[in-house]
């Protein structure tokens, strides 16, 4: 008794502490997916999950649809390719309707999830009131900015923009217009969606660039039957191109072009390859489109960019608005990269690791990716091109105009 | 001013379309004392059967008339069933239909979206080419041209039915006065079947009339049933004449806001348009107030 009593407390702690380690360590290792423990202790065992907040209802739904299956086909390629570190992904796609409400709901409900980062987190309706929320609980958001809002690196220090900016987007639309187009006047039309304001407040700082001047602005209501009226209006402004910033109702845009005799070129965003495009028919050949995605005349897409669009349009077929899978397989790949080298889910550790990123390029040779510590866009002006929406090439991609 | 011709006309064009789902509204009024709240989307489903028919099944436009007419009616006579007799025949001040028939149309809404899914609108092949019309300065679709005819040709159908037909008169009485009519050998039951299948019917055939203008869109139902219910409201309801009007007052009025306001508050030319309306005439422009003897 009196030699038990010798141990001290602190040495019997100890050896409590050891063996406890030695036993929560052989759990952790026999326990679910040993091989992947093996390989990256610093990653719980199971799956990673991604999130994603998309819109499948309302006038955007067709948008949102089609991200899910795109999102769904990507994750299974990833899958069979041994996923992130040899986790396997889950992918967390949640239903926003296209309310800022719903939409904060959940967010909260990925957050609740622990989801490793996000590679959606709402359209430009929701959105504003969902990166708040990834921010504060610190969740690696990697997406397009659509209001360019977050690409400030020291203000949302876990969002990552890999799309081109609003700005940059309409500087291009601005050039093209003059030095392309040779177009000076121009009429904007837009749905009255977020998206569309905002790229029309962006529009007007790139034209004074240009030399080219905004004869009128006119909006419609996309479930509104007829449009000939703001048509008409923009015609009679003398206009020599048509601007259309919209994410719905286009097909009544074009209908209304052609009942009123109206064709001038057509200046739009790659939301009219989703919506309307069977519509275009003879204005076809003069509607161009800002495009992240692309090929040159005659030009076949690269090894990288076919495997992607392989994968997805086993599930969807090929469709004018299949290209933009492009960028949500290099969301995925950018988290994935920096995921494996941290060896870690810890977001200040995948921010640092996306911050050091320069002139990366993932998915495409062709789509290369620079980030820093303040500055959080990712897309270089320098990449920004025009496309014709007619004809479209393999898989549907369209072609670089000019 | 050749602009405000042209969206007066355009707007005359829209009226018609809202006037073919307002016709709809009026006949099942006029026979039950009932809102079909659903009565947009049951004019949804006709455009989206044409959609089917037209463009998935490649089928001739004959095939489209007949399969829509059949499909909407048959759809009109299900909701009768299950939304509206329940509740008819108790007492005057009973609404429970207006309940049941806004969620037999968001029931329908649900049905359409997991059929369609989530698809952009797409174009429904007319049977109409789609070069546009010239007359004098004006120019316009030939599509909205023949929604204006086909409702036209409805709306004197509807009037002879219920001026020159026995069961017209009989569909009168019932919703004048069930019990009253019951006791004159008219089946108030039979009547409410009747009154849903032509409105059924109408809805089918202002669904194949639309469908190549506000194209295969599972969102239009709400949308066009607030627009149908303003209209009748500032016609007078159960006014047939007073209801087109009111349509077409209703497209007149949001292409002039189009035009001279603001597109984005386009419903506002509507609401805007319905107080004017009914402060001057609170019973609608054709209705006169009904006097009771006590």
């Amino acid at each position: 008794m009196m030699k038990r009593g010798i141990v001290s407390s602190g040495a019997r702690f100890a050896a409590v502490v050891a063996v406890a380690a030695l036993v929560f360590s052989a759990c952790g290792s026999s326990g679910g997916k040993s091989s992947s423990s093996s390989k990256s202790s610093g990653i719980p065992a199971g799956d990673i999950k991604i999130g994603a907040l998309l819109t499948l209802n309302g006038p955007l739904a067709a948008i949102g649809t089609s991200q899910k299956v795109n999102d769904a086909a990507l994750v299974d390629a990833l899958n069979a390719t041994g996923g992130i570190a040899g986790h396997p992904v889950k992918l967390i796609a949640l239903n926003d309707q296209g309310d800022p409400a719903t939409a904060v709901a959940a967010a909260q409900q990925l957050v609740s999830d622990h989801v490793a980062g996000v590679i959606y987190a709402g359209t430009s309706a929701t959105v504003t009131q969902t990166v708040p929320v990834f921010m504060k609980s610190k969740v690696p958001v990697v997406m397009l900015d659509p209001l360019d809002q977050w690409d400030d690196g020291a203000k949302y220090p876990y969002f990552f923009d890999n799309y081109p900016l609003n700005q940059g987007t309409t500087d291009k639309m601005a050039q093209f217009a003059a030095t392309t187009l040779k177009a000076t006047k121009v009429g904007v039309l837009t749905d009255g969606s977020t998206f569309g304001d905002t790229l029309l407040s962006d529009l007007k700082k790139s034209v004074g660039k240009e030399g080219v001047h905004i004869t009128d602005t006119e909006t419609y209501q996309p479930t509104s039957p007829d449009v000939t009226t703001q048509v008409r209006k923009l015609q009679s402004s003398g206009a020599d191109a048509l601007v259309l910033f919209a994410a719905a109702g286009m097909g009544h845009v074009y209908d209304a072009m052609r009942t009123v005799g109206w064709k001038p070129p057509i200046i739009t965003t790659a939301a009219s390859f989703f919506d309307g495009y069977t519509s275009l028919g003879d204005l076809g050949p003069t509607a161009y489109s800002n495009c992240a995605v692309a090929l040159q005349q005659g030009e076949q897409p690269d090894t990288g960019m076919a495997d992607v669009l392989k994968v997805v349009t086993a599930k969807t077929g090929v469709n004018p608005s299949v290209g933009q899978v492009v960028l949500t397989a290099d969301d995925f790949k950018i988290l994935k990269s920096a995921i494996e080298q941290t060896n870690s889910l810890d977001p200040d550790k995948i921010k640092h690791a996306i911050e050091g990123y320069k002139d990366k390029s993932f998915t495409t040779p062709t789509i290369r990716y620079t980030w820093s510590a303040t500055h959080h866009g990712g897309w270089p002006n320098s990449q920004m091109r025009m496309c014709k929406m007619t004809p479209l090439g393999p898989y549907d991609l369209p072609y670089i105009a000019g | 001013m050749t602009l405000f011709v042209n969206a007066v006309i355009t707007g005359i064009a829209v009226g018609a379309v809202y006037g073919l789902i307002t016709i709809g509204y009026t006949v099942v009024f006029n026979a039950t004392r009932v809102f079909n709240l659903a009565q947009g989307d049951l004019v949804m489903v006709g455009v989206l059967l044409s959609y089917w028919v037209l463009d998935v099944q490649h089928w001739p436009q004959v095939a489209a008339v007949v399969v829509v007419l059949v499909g909407v009616a048959a759809v009109a006579l299900v909701e009768e069933r299950i939304a509206v007799r329940p509740f008819l025949g108790r007492s005057r001040d009973n609404i429970g239909w207006f309940i049941s028939t806004l969620a037999f149309g968001l029931v329908i809404e649900t049905v359409v979206v997991r059929l369609y899914g989530n698809n952009p609108p797409r174009p429904v092949p007319s049977p109409l080419p789609s070069t546009r019309l010239h007359i004098g300065s004006i120019a316009t679709r030939p599509q909205l041209l023949f929604a204006i005819g086909v409702l036209v040709v409805v709306t004197i159908a509807v009037e002879v039915f219920y001026r020159r037909t026995w069961l017209g008169q009989a569909m009168r009485a019932t919703a004048d006065d069930r019990d009253v009519a019951a006791l004159r050998g008219i089946d108030p039951r039979r009547v409410s079947v009747i009154a849903f299948l032509i409105g059924g019917l109408l809805a089918g055939i202002g669904g194949y009339v639309v469908a190549p203008i506000v194209y295969a869109d599972v969102t239009i139902g709400l949308t066009y049933s607030i627009k149908g219910f303003i209209a009748l409201a500032i016609g007078g309801f159960g006014s047939i004449r007073g209801g087109i009007i009111g349509a077409l007052a209703i497209g007149v009025a949001e292409q002039l806001f189009d035009l001279y306001i603001d597109p984005r508050y386009e419903i506002v030319a509507s609401l805007a348009l319905l107080m004017i309306i009914l402060a001057v005439r609170p019973t609608g422009l054709f209705r006169n107030a009904v006097v009771r003897e006590v």
